[in-house]
């Protein structure tokens, strides 16, 4: 069960930082991703859900690259 | 490309792409599920989607693993790689209904959560034959998720395309999990060979074309004729066709050298897209376009014209006589090189086939792509008949769920919970009496409800309501061919062995006035005995599921029999099939000792009695019981 108790807290922790990196975040890390359709967004939310360590990962490397991800 | 992102950049030619697709996958599950329906009626219809969406997932795996090699060889493919993208999460969307059908099917309304029973139901880890295939199946279910999930540029740009490009590449680990997801799950239980040759013909495909775009490719990469230590050697001038290119390997970096309007220029052969090969391009209004998706970028400065901001490495070339050289030094990306100018330029209008999807020269193309959608809905509909009709015939017992009946009879709890009925009368007058296992609603036994009822009570005459299990096409003669044939691998003999399902638990057993004295069970004792068969959970076997027996079930006898079901050995005497109760040596339940025996062929040693229809065989799990093969 302590697997199934990990798999519910890392889609809960993803399903938040999630909603944040595509309402929020997105449109400060590529500049294309600006005044895009809701539906675009939507899109991009399964994908944040399931690879949120990759994506906050790539988000920390861009920090570092360029300062702050504006 | 990178201006701002759309949902989906739809274009004429991918409406068309999609309905075509759309069609063949609409015809394919027609065909499988109605020619399934008509062939095997008593076939669980959860069983036939389930089987009608991975067989259809495999078949797509299949041409989205080809279309890239194929595109390679001929550039008469490139249509087809062009919408490759939709290509690939259709075939998801339909793994995924396959995936959780299986979950519904095997793993839900168990006792423990369908995603533990994954990984838990089958637990032969250490053996190849009996290794829980499903895990396999949902590994590589992950793999195309992530894949599908991430098929939108904005993904190719924000993780960057080496490492997009990498986790893409991934489809071909998943291809290796499905196949052995097939080799190690239902292909153990059909018995078909069409199945297998289909597999293996499948792989060999795949295999051969990607060996041979390879080879093809290979051929490329080996020229490299050096100068000097700073100029290596391409091709003649003549060798390279006008608005084309040639690809040459440049310490261990692809370059492709485009001639246009009597110029030369070299870029890095690697689009930004999505690693497309630039050299099988085409030069279109001025800019090298990539055969994939159609991104452009000027062959001087390897810029993609505004607003896009994508760039490529360039090169310095050098023409002596009719010779190319290439510097062997890439330029960083977007610096302008200026053309090498051809002394005597040609300038033919070529009007070969290339295809970026927007552009003007759809008409040929369509013509090419109604031809191939026309082959391409034969295929599927040939292969949805070959697959639906090679299926094993199953049993003909099924519960009618639409169908609520009401019997008379004692209710038992001991061995295990049942109902005795009067089944006709002998010659003499004297009442035959026939037991019925009982058991709950989804995956649980009935052990509970009849404690309740018959509180305290050894027995009780009771009107249950419930689900009975029936065989649809009984054989009044056993041993006759047809028989035979419709029951080569299932249940045969007429309506002997019977199960209900309670339909609302204690709320559907109501005790009423017995017509003859109370009974107790008149169990007929066999002897000690050995026996080779099966654990079968008899709810599933007798219809509640078809199949339910064999390796594609095992998990879900396996989630059964822990929820309380019954555990019975079915095993052959004289080619008849019998079945046997599974309990301890005193009458206990053995449910959670056999978890690890279900499924399997199995040899058990144990006493052997009748109880009516049912035979009852008392073994000690520990000593008793060992699986007949296990490699």
């Amino acid at each position: 069960m302590l697997f199934i108790y990990f798999l519910y807290i890392y889609f809960i922790i993803g399903i938040a930082f999630a909603i944040w990196f595509v309402f929020y975040k997105i449109t400060r890390v590529d500049v294309a991703a600006r005044g895009t359709s809701f539906w675009f967004k939507g899109l991009l939310l399964p994908a944040s859900i399931l690879l949120w360590p990759i994506v906050l990962y790539k988000l920390n490397t861009l920090k570092k690259q360029y300062g702050r991800t504006s | 490309m990178s201006a701002s992102y759309q949902p989906v950049l739809w274009n004429k030619f991918k409406k068309q792409y999609d309905f075509i697709l759309w069609a063949a996958i609409i015809l394919y599950l027609f065909i499988f599920t109605g020619l399934s329906v008509y062939l095997y009626p008593s076939q669980n219809i959860n069983t036939t989607l389930i089987r009608a969406f991975g067989t259809l997932a495999i078949v797509l795996l299949h041409g989205i693993l080809i279309i890239g090699p194929l595109s390679r060889i001929s550039n008469k493919f490139l249509p087809i790689l062009y919408n490759r993208r939709h290509l690939g999460v259709s075939m998801f969307l339909i793994a995924g209904t396959h995936s959780l059908l299986c979950i519904l099917q095997f793993h839900a309304n168990g006792n423990i959560n369908p995603l533990l029973s994954i990984f838990t139901s089958n637990q032969h880890y250490d053996s190849f034959i009996y290794f829980p295939f499903q895990t396999l199946g949902f590994a590589a279910l992950i793999i195309l998720a992530v894949m599908a999930f991430t098929s939108h540029d904005f993904w190719l740009h924000f993780l960057g395309p080496k490492f997009w490009k990498l986790m893409h590449m991934l489809v071909y680990v998943a291809y290796g999990l499905i196949i052995l997801h097939v080799a190690l799950g239902i292909i153990q239980f059909e018995k078909s060979p069409i199945l297998v040759g289909l597999l293996s013909s499948g792989l060999i495909v795949v295999a051969s074309l990607h060996l041979w775009a390879g080879f093809k490719e290979n051929k490329t990469s080996k020229i490299n004729n050096t100068l000097d230590k700073d100029w290596s050697f391409v091709c003649c001038l003549s060798d390279i066709e006008e608005n084309k290119a040639k690809m040459a390997n440049v310490q261990n970096e692809r370059v492709a050298i485009f001639k246009y309007d009597g110029k030369l220029s070299a870029v890095h052969n690697v689009c930004k897209h999505q690693m497309g090969p630039l050299g099988e391009g085409k030069i279109i209004d001025g800019c090298i376009t990539c055969p994939w998706h159609g991104y452009q970028y000027r062959p001087e400065d390897g810029c993609a014209p505004a607003p896009f901001t994508e760039k490529l490495a360039t090169y310095q070339l050098k023409l002596v006589g009719d010779k190319i050289y290439v510097n062997v030094s890439p330029l960083q990306e977007g610096t302008f090189v200026e053309p090498v100018l051809i002394p005597a330029p040609t300038s033919d209008s070529v009007t070969d086939q290339f295809f970026i999807g927007w552009a003007n020269n759809r008409k040929n193309v369509f013509k090419v792509s109604r031809f191939s959608a026309f082959l391409a809905m034969l295929f599927i509909a040939l292969i949805g008949i070959v697959l639906s009709s090679s299926q094993q015939k199953l049993s003909t017992f099924t519960i009618d769920y639409n169908n609520v009946q009401k019997i008379d009879g004692w209710l038992s709890i001991k061995p295990v919970p049942n109902l005795k009925i009067i089944d006709g009368r002998d010659e003499y007058g004297n009442p035959i009496f026939k037991t019925i296992l009982l058991m709950d609603a989804f995956k649980f036994g009935a052990d509970a409800v009849v404690k309740k009822v018959l509180d305290g009570d050894s027995i009780k005459y009771v009107t249950l309501t419930g689900y009975l299990s029936s065989n649809i096409k009984a054989c009044s003669d056993t041993s006759s061919q047809e028989c035979k044939d419709l029951c080569s691998q299932c249940i045969t003999g007429t309506n002997n062995n019977q199960v209900m399902e309670i339909e609302n638990g204690r709320y559907s057993i109501k005790a009423t006035k017995a017509p003859v004295a109370a009974l107790e069970n008149n169990i007929t004792n066999l002897g000690l005995q050995t026996l080779r068969g099966e654990i079968i959970d008899p709810k599933c076997y007798f219809g509640a599921m078809n199949p339910g027996q064999g390796k594609p079930h095992l998990s879900c006898a396996a989630r059964c029999i822990s929820g309380g079901i019954m555990p019975v050995l079915k095993f052959e005497v004289n080619k008849q099939k019998k079945y046997a109760v599974l309990v301890g040596l005193n009458g206990e339940k053995i449910n959670s000792e056999l978890l690890n025996y279900i499924g399997v062929p199995v040899e058990i040693k144990g006493n052997l009695s009748l109880m009516d229809n049912w035979g009852i065989l008392k073994t000690d799990t520990k000593n008793n019981i060992h699986i007949v093969s296990k490699y």
